[in-house]
């Protein structure tokens, strides 16, 4: 149940279709926040100056149109369960009293009477531009977007009641986090003659992704999971990219029992075990030693399209990469019985075997804690689609009255050139915190397709 | 200048429309939810009962207080799928105590859910009367006496709230009461035995 209240006044201006202005001023009111905090006055501007348009760039046989813009403007967000902001007899209470269970009446999700709208302050400065009578078009971007007052729902201190059956965390405004970014967009088509044309166009986006602030009641949010009953592998904190991956550093691979006695005091540890690295020197491996072991943030994504027609044949192809994000390999099981991935066959067997895959038992090791061992680079390049066709055109298919007649081959998901050795580095939950840990999610399937388009 | 009074017209008409739209709509937004607000309640001994039900639901949860005293001790060897399974309890089987265990934490959040609950029914003691109350608000003394009980055997010095939740916001201003206080709060009979 959730209802809007909008109103907007919205003025824009265009003076000799050179200089342009917009404005407009939102007052949004939503149900999820409580009486106080219903409203919110929303603002945007933005000017744009077509350059091609003076006087100076009229006679350039290089521009065929060039237009710089830049915009401001403040977005609210209120995706957050309903009624947050009051406390309602929805949870869940029961017991057996003689043999017989009854339902009685508890509180629900804890609320939050303070909840109020997230906010979303984007700054773009960019330029359009054309060239070569129109055929290539190129669009550069700088955005720096800023969230406060994010609306998520952390772990909250259990003596609120929160872990009660049908209860839960209550949603609150709980920080900051700046993406700053630039994006390339390129497009080019030809038309080389009657028989033959192509385009391509490709887009490129980089982006760095930092949390300013949290204020909850610790310094960091935490969530994902990892193994069986370990700590919540990902992190929202300050300074650092939302959802990181916080475990342990490895350092190669004990090789003898001197090293180990050697190391800071790790507990269980053995030659053959993985090398935490005492991050914080206290001479002793605990949580505190735990780091930034990567994040799920894609430093820069790809896509590239690629098209053409020659006589009767069609083509086209996407490809998509990123890259410089991490993935967590969340889905081994350790037992004995079990299959394990085929880097175990180069495992520590003994001193000097290797320095990189620890040895396998089926006793306690830390081997099995969240450490880098267990982070991967989750870049790749993705073939998406492929799709080739040839259409018939005879004059035989006149006499049946059909206009036309399509064979088509189309396949996707084709090739994946990746590091990542799971089964898909694309398997992500996507939460903003706790996403890029591979559950061991379902490969995203390879499919072909063979068609035929009859036109009438 | 014909935009110059467009503009005047707009802005004219800008006002009018939001001061109509204000004054009658903003009521739009206020919606009540189907779910009864826990402000509102405890109009019958019904209500009370109910209440009280949603208090013992917590009893449920000591099942790990058990396993992990049973666990701490010499009888048990703690195991599960690996032998690294659940490193907490792991911990506990070995007697390491570090800040982070998330199944002592488990114990701390379900005790509290459960004084919370109990505490529920007493902040609201007073608003009606019926001829069975001593008797309700004794069952519900006697919970949250239980649960500070498990509360204080396991942490020691804890948070104690009486006849009042622990509110959003709270959790960043209460302390730990000391234990002796705690356990003496335990120990008054202000219900289920004076009366």
């Amino acid at each position: 149940m959730q209802d809007y209240f909008l109103i907007l006044a919205r003025v824009q201006y265009d003076y000799k279709g050179k200089y342009l202005f917009s404005g407009v001023m939102r007052r949004d009111g939503s149900t999820k926040f409580g009486p106080s905090n219903k409203f919110g006055y929303f603002p945007s501007a933005s000017a744009g100056w077509i350059v091609s348009e003076e006087s100076f760039l009229n006679e350039s046989n290089t521009f065929d149109f060039l237009k710089i813009r830049t915009s401001y403007g403040i977005l609210g967000n209120d995706r957050i369960p309903d009624f947050g902001f009051e406390s309602l007899l929805n949870g869940e209470g029961a017991y057996v009293f003689d043999d017989e269970l009854l339902i009685g009446t508890a509180i629900g999700g804890l609320s939050n009477p303070e909840i109020r709208w997230e906010k979303q302050y984007t700054f773009d400065i960019g330029l359009d531009a054309k060239f070569f009578d129109n055929k290539l078009d190129v669009s550069i971007d700088y955005f720096n977007r800023r969230t406060e007052d994010l609306l998520i729902t952390p772990q909250t201190s259990g003596i609120l009641g929160g872990s009660g059956p049908g209860s839960g965390a209550p949603t609150v405004n709980a920080g900051s986090v700046e993406n700053t970014g630039l994006e390339l967009s390129l497009s080019y088509r030809k038309t080389v003659s009657e028989d033959f044309k192509y385009n391509f166009s490709f887009n490129a986006t980089a982006l760095k992704n930092e949390v300013l602030e949290v204020n909850g009641e610790s310094s960091f949010l935490g969530g994902g999971s990892f193994g069986i009953g370990q700590e919540a592998p990902a992190r929202m904190e300050a300074g650092l990219p939302i959802g990181y991956f916080r475990g342990y550093q490895t350092d190669g691979v004990f090789q003898t029992q001197a090293e180990v006695d050697a190391h800071a005091l790790q507990s269980n540890a053995q030659p053959g075990d993985l090398r935490f690295k005492d991050t914080n020197g206290d001479g002793v491996i605990t949580n505190e030693d735990k780091t930034y072991l990567g994040d799920p943030i894609a430093d820069a994504t790809f896509g590239l399209n690629f098209g053409f027609t020659y006589k009767n044949f069609d083509f086209l192809a996407y490809v998509f990469s990123s890259v410089g994000n991490e993935i967590v390999r969340n889905y081994e099981r350790f037992q004995p019985l079990t299959n394990r991935s085929t880097i175990y066959l180069d495992r520590w067997t003994g001193p000097g075997t290797s320095n990189d895959t620890p040895r396998v038992t089926t006793g306690a090791t830390q081997n099995n804690q969240f450490s880098d061992f267990f982070v991967e680079d989750g870049s790749f390049v993705r073939l998406q689609n492929v799709q080739v066709g040839y259409t018939l055109s005879d004059t035989f298919l006149e006499d049946y009255k059909i206009n036309e007649l399509r064979f088509y081959v189309s396949a996707s998901n084709l090739v994946t050139l990746t590091k990542y050795t799971g089964y898909d580095p694309t398997g992500s939950t996507g939460q903003p915190i706790g996403g890029g840990i591979d559950y061991g999610f379902y490969p995203t399937p390879k499919t072909y397709l063979f068609g035929l388009q009859l036109k009438f | 200048m014909n935009i110059m009074r467009y503009t005047y017209k707009a802005l004219l008409f800008f006002g009018l429309a939001s001061t109509l739209l204000l004054s009658c709509s903003d009521d739009f937004v206020n919606v009540n939810s189907e779910d009864e607000n826990s402000e509102n309640f405890f109009n019958t001994e019904e209500d009370y009962q109910n209440a009280l039900i949603g208090a013992y639901d917590l009893l449920q949860s000591s099942y790990l207080n058990v396993m992990l005293g049973e666990i701490a001790s010499d009888n048990t060897l703690a195991g599960g799928e690996s032998a690294t399974d659940v490193p907490g309890i792991q911990e506990i089987d070995d007697m390491i105590h570090t800040p982070i265990n998330d199944q002592l934490r488990d114990i701390w959040n379900w005790m509290y859910a459960g004084v919370n609950r109990a505490n529920y029914i007493l902040e609201f003691k007073d608003k009606i009367d019926f001829p069975n109350k001593p008797n309700v608000l004794g069952q519900a003394t006697f919970l949250r006496a239980y649960y500070y009980f498990e509360l204080v055997k396991f942490f020691g010095d804890v948070p104690l709230a009486v006849d009042q939740r622990l509110l959003f916001g709270d959790q960043n201003t209460v302390d730990r009461t000391p234990a002796q206080e705690v356990y003496a709060q335990i120990e008054l009979r202000s219900y289920f035995c004076s009366r």
